[in-house]
């Protein structure tokens, strides 16, 4: 098929001009340099807590064996109720405020915390979107996921400095 | 006469009413009992709204005959001010007299305006002194105890099938009726009442039926006088919550409103135990307020489920301990006084400073619900919500806290185009040295990409109303 020249041109010429409109952070649009974040935020501290190696198919015996937790010390009590107030008692010592924003994770995200018992306080307490420590712990979300990071407000950083010295 | 015919007429016919309406003649009317029963317990004005043919008139004029009252039947769109007062005639001593008719208002007892919502502009502002002061051109109209009208539902742009003639009521004239009462309609009748209304003769109310109502009326007003006594305290506090939560929901009422509230719902409370001492307490206060709308006199529609979350609310709040912050913030009409209240309010249970924050961002306009989000997160107080809606607050958050880059085709001319050219003007005004600033970008640009700025004035909204509560919220 062939098309006379100039038809395309005429083609276009119907149809209204488009633009297009997209954003990507505010230094896109001023055209200014933002303060460089070492992050990438301009609001917050990213924490990463990640797991060595999937938990998926192992049970709440062997998940207390890698915490630590000789099988002697629960004899007669329920493996799974122990683990979970395991959980609960180490979400409530660590030093983050009642709920935290869940974002993303990046290998940049600092890990400050490498233990397996306060990643599962993270990993058994967070959402797609928040963590909180109030929330009851849950195993089956430990099993889907190896990682998540929190973005700690400015007003609560000073903690994890004390954490890391 | 067929032996199965006459069987099935008596099992149709309506059992032996207990109700003052039906001992009046008026068939199907129980569920509006006893907020008319306290219009006339309290001498208050009463407003019926009804489709035509609902016996709006007849029960009124019934009223007044069971009450033994010398009424006057006006129809207000027909009336002239001369109908009402009679002829004016100078006096001896220069005063005004006027030559009263059978007609005219003086010496009545009970007024019924009839067709009101078609009244001229300037005869509905003389009615007003009568109905809400008892007066006509400043002289007290002394034995008038009852003032009632009557109205079809007015008209709506909506509505294509409504009453052309109707028009909404003046928001001012509707306030002076402390009880605005809907007829049930013909299809909320069951088809035995159906049968009695078609099957209804004209005769006159019996002796005995009106000293019953009479005695209804007695007993009512001793049973207001007791609840008043012990429960004038817990009924103040509920109008008061159900004036702020109904205000939340967009549905504004006087202080005028709130007095004449409180009396009746001690008049419809003592009504309904008068008549049934059976009754729950709550569902008779809710009649009360369901009787007590002005709005619908002015056309405005009332969501039967804003009224019933209201009620419910404030009835649960009345459990509350004096000192319980749910109080306040209950009373708190404005959603970001109400958010920061819970907010402080340490002692706030789970559920429900999750029900008061998800009630206050759902309220709050775009750009300024953002910042409260962001608040949310600063200070840790995510961590007080359920797990529900700390997830959704979470959401947004993630869309402020990292940059939410998109990249979007539009045509030129398009309002989105023009919403996003200003949006971009205003944003290219903040300082990127600045932290703040690329939150408040941020939180702009994600409102525009989950399309909630339409046009140049949403962006310039939005973006005032983060500066303004982020600004708001920080100070704190």
């Amino acid at each position: 098929m062939t098309t006379e020249p100039g038809y395309d041109l005429l083609h276009n010429m119907s149809a209204p001009s488009k633009s297009t409109v997209k954003y990507s952070g505010l230094s896109s649009l001023t055209g200014k340099d933002a303060q460089q974040s070492t992050t990438g935020y301009h609001f917050g501290t990213p924490v990463r807590f990640e797991l060595a190696f999937p938990l998926a198919g192992h049970d709440p015996m062997t998940i207390m064996a890698l915490i630590g937790v000789k099988p002697g010390s629960f004899k007669g009590k329920d493996s799974t109720k122990h683990l979970i107030a395991l959980i609960e008692e180490c979400a409530m010592k660590l030093p983050l405020p009642e709920g935290c924003a869940a974002i993303p994770v990046k290998a940049s995200h600092k890990a400050v915390w490498t233990d397996v018992l306060t990643i599962l306080a993270i990993l058994t307490k967070s959402t797609d979107t928040v963590w909180l420590r109030s929330k009851t712990p849950s195993l089956a979300s430990a099993m889907h996921r190896t990682a998540v990071s929190l973005l700690v407000p400015p007003c609560f950083t000073h903690r994890l400095a004390e954490v890391r010295r | 006469m067929n032996p199965a015919e006459s069987k099935s007429t008596s099992d149709l016919s309506v059992p032996i009413s207990k109700g003052w309406l039906e001992r009046i003649g008026l068939i199907g009317l129980s569920s509006i009992e006893a907020p008319l029963l306290a219009a006339l317990v309290t001498e208050s004005p009463l407003l019926l709204i009804g489709a035509h043919g609902t016996a709006k008139s007849l029960l009124l004029t019934r009223a007044a005959d069971a009450l033994g009252l010398a009424f006057r039947h006006y129809n207000a769109s027909l009336l002239n001010f001369d109908d009402l007062v009679g002829f004016p005639l100078p006096g001896k001593d220069g005063t005004l007299e006027y030559v009263r008719t059978p007609a005219s208002i003086w010496g009545a007892g009970a007024v019924i305006f009839d067709e009101i919502s078609r009244c001229r502009p300037d005869i509905q502002n003389k009615l007003f002194p009568i109905i809400h002061e008892r007066r006509v051109q400043g002289i007290a109209l002394k034995g008038l105890r009852f003032r009632w009208a009557a109205m079809n539902p007015p008209s709506t742009d909506d509505d294509e099938n409504g009453y052309a003639g109707s028009e909404p009521l003046d928001a001012a004239l509707a306030d002076r009726f402390a009880f605005v009462v809907e007829m049930p309609r013909w299809e909320q009748f069951t088809p035995e009442q159906q049968l009695a209304i078609i099957r209804a003769e004209d005769s006159p109310v019996r002796p005995e039926d009106a000293t019953y109502l009479c005695d209804l009326i007695g007993r009512s007003r001793q049973i207001a006088g007791t609840l008043e006594e012990s429960f004038q305290k817990e009924i103040a506090d509920y109008v008061r919550t159900v004036i702020a939560l109904l205000a939340q929901a967009n549905i504004a009422l006087s202080p005028r409103r709130a007095t004449f509230l409180f009396r009746s719902i001690l008049a419809v409370t003592a009504s309904s135990l008068a008549i049934d001492p059976n009754v729950e307490i709550p569902e008779a206060i809710l009649l009360a307020l369901r009787s007590g709308l002005p709005q619908r006199a002015q056309g405005i529609p009332i969501a039967e489920i804003k009224l019933l979350s209201a009620h419910r609310e404030a009835i649960r709040s009345l459990r509350l301990t004096e000192n319980d912050p749910l109080r306040a913030i209950l009373c708190t009409a404005n959603p970001l006084e109400r958010f920061q209240l819970a907010i402080r309010a340490l002692k706030l249970r789970r559920s429900d400073f999750s029900t008061v924050t998800a009630d206050a961002l759902a309220q709050l306009k775009p750009g300024a619900r953002e910042a409260a989000i962001l608040h949310l997160f600063e200070t840790g107080a995510v961590g007080r919500l359920n797990a529900a809606v700390a997830a959704q607050a979470g959401e947004s958050y993630q869309q402020i806290a990292m940059v939410p880059e998109f990249s979007e085709s539009l045509h030129a001319s398009s309002s989105r185009f023009a919403a996003w050219s200003r949006l971009k003007d205003l944003l290219s005004q903040l300082d990127p040295q600045e932290p703040r600033a690329h939150l408040h970008a941020n939180a702009l640009a994600s409102l525009y990409a989950r399309k909630q700025l339409h046009t140049p004035v949403d962006a310039e909204q939005a973006f005032l109303a983060f500066a303004e509560t982020d600004g708001l919220l920080r100070a704190v």
